[in-house]
Parts: structure tokens; C-alpha cells; sequence
């Protein structure tokens, strides 16, 4: 029982790494675009398919695979976030969220055409893993934990200490007051597509290295990701990393309960439950 | 060929009883509701379950519309207080929560299996051929929800609710109660769409949860941007444009020959994708929302 225990807080504290890559980008993008991007997820989609494309299809080794496919996705996904969210002449958050609807619809059935609804997966030998007592954790997966904390880390480091960081809070803070003062909006939203799609591609890549992967991922990813975003207090990226790990700790845990097919569920009544007592999130400001 | 327009036009009858209730939500009330699917496939599970159970069809679909309309309650109530990202995001996760609710809930719902067999209604009733008395059963819910709807959009409750889409302050400081106006829209464009359930799963007369994905959600969402937010004569031919279209694409392997099936059904779905974003943004724009004319007094009637 304890050792049950001990591997699901491992599996949800993996989990939860790979949420959060999905979550802190979706939070920060909502706190700078003031919109909720249901395509988000898709990015992680893209950022494995486009790694699976040069590791599998033409044979380059994973490890550049990975930079070469985050490149890819960077490139494929901030052009369709700058003209799908920010050239378009819309200004409504319903309007971009509807928007962000079809772009997740185009992103996942572009990725269907090309390599087919089926599971894939990365031309990676078989680990073996470590074993500390009832903690079995495999070279992948530790890898999983050190980029998934460096990345978050960096995500930090990046919001306090630089130039860029600063501006993207101030629009967070208020957009109108942040371009009178003379800041580039367009240019930190440039700047902010292109984190949210690194950290999400990243995610998706780590993902396809624990698990398979398929076009649905990142549609089926939407609400374990608001989940995490929401519990923390959607546009606050700090918020997102701790509910990341509560979603996918709850997750885990609750398969000692109930069902593991009602994982997703349960994070959706986690969303529910927390914003009924806590509208703005579990640490959301005021 | 008249068959396959017979078929044609009660699918179209389903889905405008989908589009009406969606444009009760959010064209007139401005609920951005993303899980209407949810509403659509209660309707369709209780109301086949329990005329397989032996329960007279017109009970069975009263029964799915109060399951339905029960569940939009709960779920507005647990939700209408936060803003309109956070209530898109909570409906959107509700209908996959109750997909995979059927989908797992085996003992009652079968789960991917599905459950088929499910009767159609006075079947060779006086002797009129089966789709054609089916087709006119979708008919009249459809006139009636129609009759319904233009009657409460002009109604001082479809008033009441307009105003609060436009400016809740301004509603609330007249002493509306928002939420229970909200609540009270939600369940009836809930038990509209629990109508096009029932109506569903015995034309067919087979429900598995594949058949209620969110898709169906957002060509609902098309059909209503396409028709103009607001409006319920809009609902009509918003919802033919949209079946025309989509069905128009089926036939677009007679033009393609050398795509598979697999990859051209994935090309459909990418044209919606761009459908759904081009119309958000230009047909809105054009059409904006429109409001219907202020009621004079003899419409009632």
C-alpha cells in the first residue's frame, strides 16, 4: 500500500512536470492576450510530431531530433499565434477564443493528414530503470523532472529579472498603461508566442519520450492543462506550476479510489471544486 | 434521391432545435456555453434508455429534457458566477466529463459498445412510410421550439436577458437577479438541445458516445455565427447552410480520387477549422449581433 503510494506520488510528480510546461505557457499567455488559447495543447502536439518526424522518419538521433523539432514547432507555431490571435481584426475574448477553436481543429487534422490517427512512437531503446525501494524512475524520466525544473526555472528567472519579463507583467498588469509608457507590445508578444510554444513543444516532446503519441494528445491534454492553469489562478505562471503538481498528484492518487479511466474527470471536478470556493484559483491574487 | 433529402432535411430539423437552444444561450444571453453537446447527448441517452425500458416515448423524452435541464441547473450554478473564459472552459470540460462518464459507466450505458435497437416512435401509423412520418415528427418539435422561442426572445423575459448580455451592471443595478435570469436561459436552451438528443437517438435508433464529441458542439457554434448571434430566424438557415456544407463535402472524393478516405475526412475537418475562424471574423463584423425589433404590442398573439 505504502509502496503504491510512493510510485503514484512519483507517476503524478511526472505528471505533473509535463502539465506544467503546458500550463505555465497557457497561463502566461492568458494573463498577456487576455484570452483563454484552447490551442495551446495542440503546440505540444505539434513539438512531438515535429521531433517524431526527424527522429523516426528520417533518422536523426533524438537528442537533436528534439532541438530540430522544437525549432520546427517554433517555427510552424508562433506565425499561426501572431496572425491567428494578434493580426486578426478581433477584439472580443469570445471571438479569440472561437478563433483558438478552429486553429486546434486545423493544427490536430493537419498533423492527422501527415502521419495518420494512429499511436506513434520515438525510435528510443527500451530503459531500464533505477530502483531506489518502492521508487522506480527511468533515465527518461529523470530527464523529464530536471528539464521540466530547469525550463520552469528559467520561465522565472525570465518574468523577474529581464527587461522582456518586466514588460510582459506590466501588460499582464495593464495593456493600455504599458504601451502609452512606450513599451513594444508587439514585440513581447512575439517574444511571448515564442516561450509559450518552446515550453509547450518541450512538454510535448518529454511526453512522446514517457508515453506514445497520437494527434488527439493535445486536445485530450485541454483539461488536465486549464485544470492546472485555472487551479493556480489562470494568468498567474506561478500559480500554474503548483497546480500543475496538485492536478497531477489528485490524479494519481484518486486511481487508488476509483477507476483510472476517470483521471481526466477528476481533474475537471478538482477545476470545478476550486472554483466554486476559490473563483480566482487556489494562490490567485486578489 | 428523395430519400436521401428526406434524410437530409430531418437531420437539419435536429440541428436547428440545437442551434436554437445555443442561440438562446449565447445570442440572447450571451452565455458562451462550449459544452451544448453535453445537453444534446443526456437527452439522447435517458430518452433511449428508458423507452428500451419500456416507457412510452413522449414520457422518455420529457424525461432526458429534465435530466438535461437538471444538469445545465447544477452545472450554471456551480459556474455562472465567474467570468465568461472561465464558464467556456467549465462547459467544454463538462461535456467531455459527461463522454466520459457514457463512455465508462458500462453497467448502464454500455459504454464504446453503444446501445442500438433504440424503437422509432409510431412506426407505420396509418400507414405512412417510415422517414416521411419521422420527418414530420421533427417538423412540429421544431415549429413549436421555434413558435417558443421568437415568443420569449420578444417576451420582457427575452428583454431581460438581452439587457443583461449587453450590460450586467446596468441589469443588475435595475434590480434584475442575473444568475436566475442566466439559469433560466441555460435550462431552456439545455432542454432544447435534450429535444435534439431524444429526437436523434431514435432516428438513428443507435447512441454510442462517439457520436458526441465536441465537434458536434462547434458546427452548432458555426451554424449559429453563420445565421447571426441573436437571431432565431438566423438558426434556421444558419443550420442549412451549415448541413449543405458539410454534407457538400462528402462528395468532394468525386473530385479528389487520389486522397484516401482517413486523409480527406482530416482536410474536412481543417476546412471547418478555417470556416469557424473566418466566419468569427468577417461574418460577425458584417452582421454583428443582431437584435430582434422591439415587440410591438399585437405580436403576442
Amino acid at each position: 500500500m505504502i509502496a503504491e503510494f510512493v510510485h503514484l506520488t512519483v507517476t503524478g510528480v511526472l505528471v505533473a512536470s509535463l502539465l506544467a510546461l503546458g500550463a505555465v505557457g497557457l497561463s502566461l499567455t492568458f494573463g498577456v492576450a487576455r484570452f483563454a488559447n484552447v490551442a495551446h495543447p495542440d503546440f505540444m502536439m505539434l513539438g512531438a510530431y515535429t521531433t517524431f518526424a526527424f527522429n523516426s522518419l528520417i533518422g536523426v538521433p533524438l537528442g537533436w531530433a528534439a532541438l530540430a523539432g522544437i525549432v520546427a514547432a517554433l517555427l510552424v507555431g508562433v506565425p499561426v499565434a501572431r496572425i491567428a490571435y494578434d493580426k486578426l481584426p478581433v477584439t472580443g475574448t469570445v471571438q479569440l477564443l472561437i478563433i483558438s477553436i478552429g486553429v486546434s481543429f486545423i493544427l490536430r487534422h493537419v498533423v492527422l493528414f501527415f502521419f495518420g490517427s494512429g499511436f506513434l512512437q520515438f525510435a528510443v531503446p527500451l530503459q531500464r530503470p533505477y530502483v531506489w525501494g518502492p521508487v522506480r524512475l527511468t533515465p527518461y524520466q529523470i530527464l523529464t523532472l530536471v528539464v521540466a525544473s530547469v525550463l520552469v526555472l528559467a520561465v522565472h528567472l525570465l518574468l523577474s529579472r529581464t527587461k522582456l519579463g518586466r514588460i510582459l507583467r506590466a501588460i499582464a498588469d495593464n495593456p493600455v498603461l504599458c504601451e502609452i509608457s512606450g513599451a513594444d507590445v508587439g514585440r513581447a508578444r512575439l517574444a511571448m508566442w515564442a516561450i509559450a510554444v518552446l515550453l509547450a513543444s518541450t512538454g510535448g516532446i518529454l511526453f512522446g519520450l514517457n508515453l506514445v503519441i497520437q494527434p488527439n494528445m493535445g486536445w485530450d491534454l485541454v483539461i488536465p492543462i486549464f485544470s492546472a492553469a485555472i487551479l493556480g489562478g489562470i494568468g498567474n505562471p506561478y500559480g500554474a506550476m503548483a497546480g500543475a503538481l496538485v492536478i497531477g498528484l489528485v490524479q494519481e492518487w484518486s486511481t487508488l479510489l476509483i477507476p483510472s479511466v476517470y483521471k481526466e474527470a477528476v481533474a475537471f471536478c478538482a477545476m470545478a471544486l476550486c472554483l466554486m470556493f476559490r473563483p480566482r484559483g487556489l494562490w490567485g491574487a486578489a | 434521391m428523395t430519400e436521401y433529402l428526406i434524410a437530409l432535411a430531418t437531420i437539419v430539423g435536429i440541428q436547428v432545435l440545437l442551434t436554437l437552444g445555443l442561440n438562446f444561450h449565447y445570442g440572447i444571453t450571451g452565455l458562451v456555453n462550449f459544452g451544448h453537446v453535453a445537453f444534446y447527448a443526456l437527452g439522447a441517452y435517458a430518452s433511449a434508455l428508458l423507452t428500451l425500458a419500456g416507457v412510452p416515448f413522449l414520457v422518455a423524452m420529457g424525461a432526458g429534457v429534465g435530466v438535461a435541464v437538471l444538469a445545465s441547473l447544477l452545472l450554471g450554478t456551480a459556474t455562472l458566477r465567474l467570468g465568461e473564459d472561465y464558464f467556456a472552459i467549465l462547459t467544454l470540460g463538462f461535456s467531455e466529463f459527461v463522454r466520459l462518464l457514457l463512455l465508462n459507466a458500462r453497467e448502464l450505458t454500455r459504454g464504446a459498445l453503444g446501445i442500438p435497437g433504440i424503437p422509432r416512435p409510431w412506426r407505420g401509423l396509418g400507414g405512412v412510410p417510415d422517414h416521411i412520418m419521422y420527418l414530420g415528427l421533427v417538423l412540429i418539435a421544431v415549429g413549436v421550439a421555434f413558435a417558443l422561442c421568437e415568443v420569449l426572445a420578444r417576451s420582457p423575459l427575452g428583454r431581460t436577458l438581452r439587457a443583461i448580455r449587453d450590460d450586467e451592471q446596468a441589469a443588475m443595478a435595475l434590480g434584475k437577479d442575473v444568475l436566475r435570469f442566466r439559469l433560466t436561459s441555460l435550462g431552456w436552451g439545455a432542454g432544447l438541445a435534450a429535444v435534439a438528443g431524444s429526437l436523434w437517438a431514435h432516428y438513428v435508433t443507435y447512441v454510442v458516445p462517439d457520436q458526441f464529441t465536441p465537434e458536434i458542439t462547434f458546427y452548432t457554434w458555426m451554424a449559429m455565427i453563420i445565421g447571426g448571434p441573436g437571431s432565431t430566424r438566423g438558426a434556421l438557415w444558419g443550420t442549412a447552410i451549415l448541413v449543405a456544407v458539410l454534407e457538400g463535402t462528402r462528395f468532394a472524393k468525386d473530385v479528389m480520387p487520389m486522397i484516401d478516405e482517413p486523409r480527406l475526412a482530416a482536410l474536412r475537418q481543417v476546412a471547418i477549422g478555417l470556416g469557424l475562424i473566418l466566419m468569427t471574423v468577417y461574418v460577425r463584423k458584417l452582421g454583428g449581433r443582431s437584435r430582434p425589433r422591439v415587440a410591438p404590442a399585437t405580436v403576442s398573439g
